[in-house]
């Protein structure tokens, strides 16, 4: 027989401001089972505890119900009180008269009687509730890192520096990522490769970490600790072990003329090309879509002109599966080209160039090698224009953020450019200047002040070419927006920083969640604002959403840490709130296999004494499921019960709400 | 010997099957279902008009499973729902021999999963009109006077569970009715435990049920039972395009998530 207390606590005024806690605690001691009943301050706190643990011990409690908060507060803190008690700690459940009754309802008789119902319901489910325990998983101590920007490689450093192994991937040619193609970064104007660099050799060095770059997540399967990832390693049609990183090749490619990633499109590459001087690793890579070879067979001069024989033609794509414990997925961003904005020429203008192109401009590994010279006619601009928020914080648009980076590096592009064209003039139009950060507001202060760079306030509504000029017409709002018209030689745009466009098909890929705009979404906004809602998956960097470099950085060693925590743990304790089935009636259609989204359910074999077959039936792998119980509304024959949640439970609960009698009121 | 026993009996004589479910003329001048083991009653066997049942209600009963080789003679609609039951797992190909028979009443013997995809797709043929019509009248009526209409026809159910019994997709071995811990459907022939059985009824076979339309015959009291989960598979191929009964390897719309699938009941 059940001997079941009832524990309601006011949490300060919270509760007890709307709901009559005593006369809650009055109705529930009326339920058949319930022995002992009582109301407090605040049951959280140390005495508050101590009244559930005396309790237990004078009336030889065998459940506890809690009226309080939401489960997801104080669940683990009153399941450890009634587990000190000797009492299986899922016998001790919450009923939610906070989030779910005073918060959300006026003070009043209704109010208490909801809470009353839902103090009686949880009774029920504690009468039908069976002992169930933690379940223990291994943890592979291995991590996946995925991107090799900046953001993937410090997460990288930061857990093979604890002493894990780490594999890194990156599916361009080369880490290094955007900041790589930065010329200076703000506010101190260090150069962004010479901080960089050192870091990515150090990846490649270092004896935990392996690096695959030019690989892409094919797939993904498991949960936290147990993870299997696929790995498509791209062929590169070079023999990595045999390539010494000579650039012979490079150099005797008769193709010439392919647009260069690396640049922003502002220079050119060969069709066998290293994607910059210092990339990590050191191997180059044949462009298959741009390769005589491949488009006719005619064509061997890279083979014939290796060397060390390492060009290979017919390497295939390889598959590599690896088991890992957790991610972190660092995968960044890209903006948007100059072709997104009719406004500003839809890209047919040369001298219209975005953020990143005006970036490899004034890099000195750059297609000018650090000149500002315009792409047109190579001529030095005279004056540019620069756009803030291209796209950003524009409804109309469908970018309705802030992309963050853009007026700090906006204040750097015109400080940079007055640096190197001294003579030059540069006019800055934006919305507002948001410069928080360490040393940001001075840095744009500075910009203003010693290098004499033009704030006008307000938009641009057209950029159009005229004579060898291009005009800007815009607005500036602080003189009563009066028009403003420029003759500029070259407008930089600073466009929006969006997501990936593969960015939607690796969070499926990953089971992660993302926002409406393809940044993947953080578990919680403030307080895990690195972890995904994916047990064992973190976030860095700029694909949660746009971010710079020393915020990245932070997120990057952020997520380092939880994965370092992670493994630090032999053994990974979880929730049994699991998904069990009844293999006796199981008839083994699987439709909850189908149903499924963490791939828990195995096909099992009955068999007879003889070994021989009876029948397949469903059996749930418990490191697997996460007791979301779809499987069990999927079952027809209700062969599949949620621990914790069984059928039982829930009737007994839906039960007892449709049976209030007079004396629970 | 007509071509039906021809093939059957050839099916006995080199020993392919132990057990043949077929029709035969019943004492009361209609058919019923017969089980032979035996060449010799091969002469019982016939087809006509009549032999409507859907045999492969019988596949799942451990009486006829323990027999090992088997053979069916069946129409469209058993087809359909070998076809079905092979997509849950439930028949393997080869498992049985199916003696099909064509719209214009000739048999002929299929053993294999692709071959009854392609003899459903050559056999096509349209529901009655007069379903049709009487799903057209209801689908016409305000939502008022469907719900009057459907507890009207509830309210005739004595709870007999025929419709249960010759539905060949109705093959679990404990039904959702017969749990008692806990009792989710009341078991008394009264308004609501009618409502809930045939919900429950309805919902377990959408998107499934292939339209034999067994459980409307079987049923004592007419109730236009085929009509329910007929309107519910409309309405999953018009979202979904899925229709059941047509692939082996058909994934139950209702439970597989396809990246084209719509979300605009999604608000």
């Amino acid at each position: 027989m059940a001997r079941i207390g009832v524990f309601i606590c006011h949490c300060g005024e919270n509760i007890a401001s709307t709901v009559d806690c005593g006369k809650v605690a009055e109705i529930s001691s009326k339920i058949p089972g319930v022995v002992f009943s009582t109301d407090y301050k605040y049951m959280c706190s140390d005495p508050g505890q101590t009244l559930i643990k005396d309790a237990i011990k004078k009336y030889k409690l065998t459940g506890v119900v809690v009226g309080a908060c939401s489960p997801r507060m104080h669940e683990p803190t009153f399941r450890k009180v009634v587990a000190s008690e000797g009492i299986n700690p899922f016998f001790c459940e919450m009923a939610n008269i906070r989030e779910h009754c005073s918060w959300v309802h006026p003070k009043g008789e209704e109010t208490t009687q909801k809470a009353a119902d839902t103090i009686r319901i949880l009774v029920e489910k504690v009468r039908n509730n069976e002992p169930l325990y933690p379940i223990k998983v291994p943890v592979t101590k291995r991590a996946l890192v995925i991107g090799g920007g900046i953001a993937g490689i410090q997460a990288s450093l930061d857990i093979a520096n604890a002493g894990n192994e780490v594999i890194l991937i990156e599916k361009e040619p080369s880490i290094g990522g955007h900041m790589a193609q930065l010329s200076e970064t703000f506010p101190t104007l260090d150069c962004s490769q010479c901080i960089l660099t050192p870091r990515m050799v150090e990846v490649a060095q270092h004896p935990n970490i392996t690096l695959m770059s030019y690989s892409e997540v094919e797939s993904l399967e498991g949960f936290i600790g147990n993870f299997k990832a696929t790995i498509r390693k791209k062929a590169r049609f070079i023999n990595e072990e045999l390539c010494n990183g000579c650039g012979d090749c490079t150099l005797k490619c008769p193709i010439k003329k392919i647009p260069d990633e690396f640049n922003a499109e502002m220079g050119k590459r060969p069709a066998i090309y290293v994607p910059f001087p210092q990339a990590v690793p050191n191997k180059p890579v044949i462009d298959k879509d741009n390769c005589t070879h491949f488009k006719n067979g005619k064509c061997q001069f890279c083979k014939t002109n290796c060397s060390a024989g390492a060009i290979d033609f017919d390497q295939q794509d390889q598959l590599i599966t690896v088991d890992v414990g957790a991610i972190v997925v660092a995968t960044g961003f890209t903006i948007k080209g100059t072709d997104f904005f009719p406004e500003y020429g839809y890209g047919k203008y040369k001298d219209v160039v975005t953020g990143l192109q005006f970036e490899r401009l004034l890099s000195s590994s750059g297609p000018t090698l650090g000149e500002v010279r315009r792409p047109s006619d190579g001529k030095v601009p005279k004056k540019v224009v620069f756009i803030a928020c291209a796209g950003s914080r524009d409804p109309a648009k469908g970018i309705e953020y802030c992309s963050k980076i853009c007026c700090m590096y906006t204040a750097k592009h015109a400080m940079l450019y007055k640096h190197k064209v001294p003579d030059g003039e540069a006019d800055i139009f934006y919305m507002d200047i948001r410069a928080g950060g360490k040393n940001y507001e001075e840095f744009v202060r500075r910009a203003v002040e010693e290098d004499d760079v033009n704030y006008i306030r307000g938009r641009v509504s057209k950029v159009y070419e005229k004579n060898g000029k291009l005009i800007v017409r815009g607005v500036d709002t602080l003189l009563n927006s009066t028009p403003v018209e420029i003759e500029a030689d070259m407008v930089v745009l600073a466009t929006a920083s969006v997501a990936h466009s593969d960015a939607e098909s690796l969070a499926q890929k990953l089971h992660i969640s993302y926002d409406s705009y393809n940044f993947f979404s953080e578990a919680h906004p403030k307080l895990r604002p690195v972890e995904t809602n994916t047990a064992g998956i973190t976030l860095a960097g700029a694909c949660q959403a746009p971010k710079d470099i020393p915020e990245s950085v932070a997120q990057a060693s952020a997520a380092a840490s939880k994965t370092i925590a992670l493994f630090s743990q032999d053994l990974l304790t979880r929730e049994p709130i699991i998904a069990v089935s009844n293999k006796s009636t199981c008839v083994g259609c699987f439709l909850c296999q189908s149903v499924c989204p963490y791939l828990a359910i195995e096909r099992e074999e009955i068999k007879d004494r003889n070994g021989n077959i009876i029948k397949t039936v469903a059996s749930i792998n418990s490191g697997l499921c996460q007791g979301c119980g779809t499987c069990v509304a999927f079952c027809r024959s209700k062969s599949i019960d949620l621990q914790g949640y069984t059928n039982n439970q829930v009737f007994s609960e839906v039960s007892a709400l449709f049976e209030r009698s007079e004396e629970y009121v | 010997m007509t071509e039906l026993q021809n093939i059957a009996k050839k099916l006995f004589d080199d020993g392919s099957i132990n057990l043949l479910i077929g029709y035969s003329n019943n004492e009361n001048g209609g058919t019923s279902a017969i089980f032979i083991d035996n060449s010799a009653d091969i002469d019982k066997l016939i087809y006509n008009e009549n032999c409507h049942q859907n045999l492969m209600v019988y596949f799942q009963k451990p009486e006829v499973k323990k027999f090992g080789k088997l053979a069916f003679v069946v129409s469209l609609p058993g087809l359909k729902s070998v076809l079905e039951i092979a997509s849950e797992n439930q028949i393997k190909d080869g498992d049985a021999y199916f003696i099909a028979i064509d719209k214009d009443g000739n048999p002929s013997l299929l053993q294999d999963f692709h071959q009854i995809e392609d003899f459903i797709t050559n056999n096509q043929t349209k529901p009655p009109m007069g379903l049709l019509k009487l799903m057209e009248k209801i689908n016409n009526m305000t939502r008022e006077e469907r719900w009057q209409y459907w507890t009207d026809e509830f309210s005739k159910c004595i709870k007999c569970y025929a419709c249960r019994s010759v539905c060949p997709l109705c093959y679990c071995t404990q039904c959702i009715t017969d749990i008692n811990i806990p009792q989710w459907i009341s078991t008394e022939s009264s308004p609501i435990g009618n409502l809930d059985w045939h919900i429950a009824r309805a919902m377990h076979l959408a998107g499934r049920c292939i339209g034999c339309g067994e459980c409307m015959k079987a049923c004592p009291v007419d109730i236009p039972l085929a009509l329910l989960t007929a309107n519910l598979n409309k309405s999953i191929a018009i979202h979904f395009g899925d229709e059941p009964g047509m692939k082996a390897d058909y994934k139950y719309p209702l439970s597989h998530y396809k990246l084209e699938d719509k979300e605009n009941f999604i608000r």
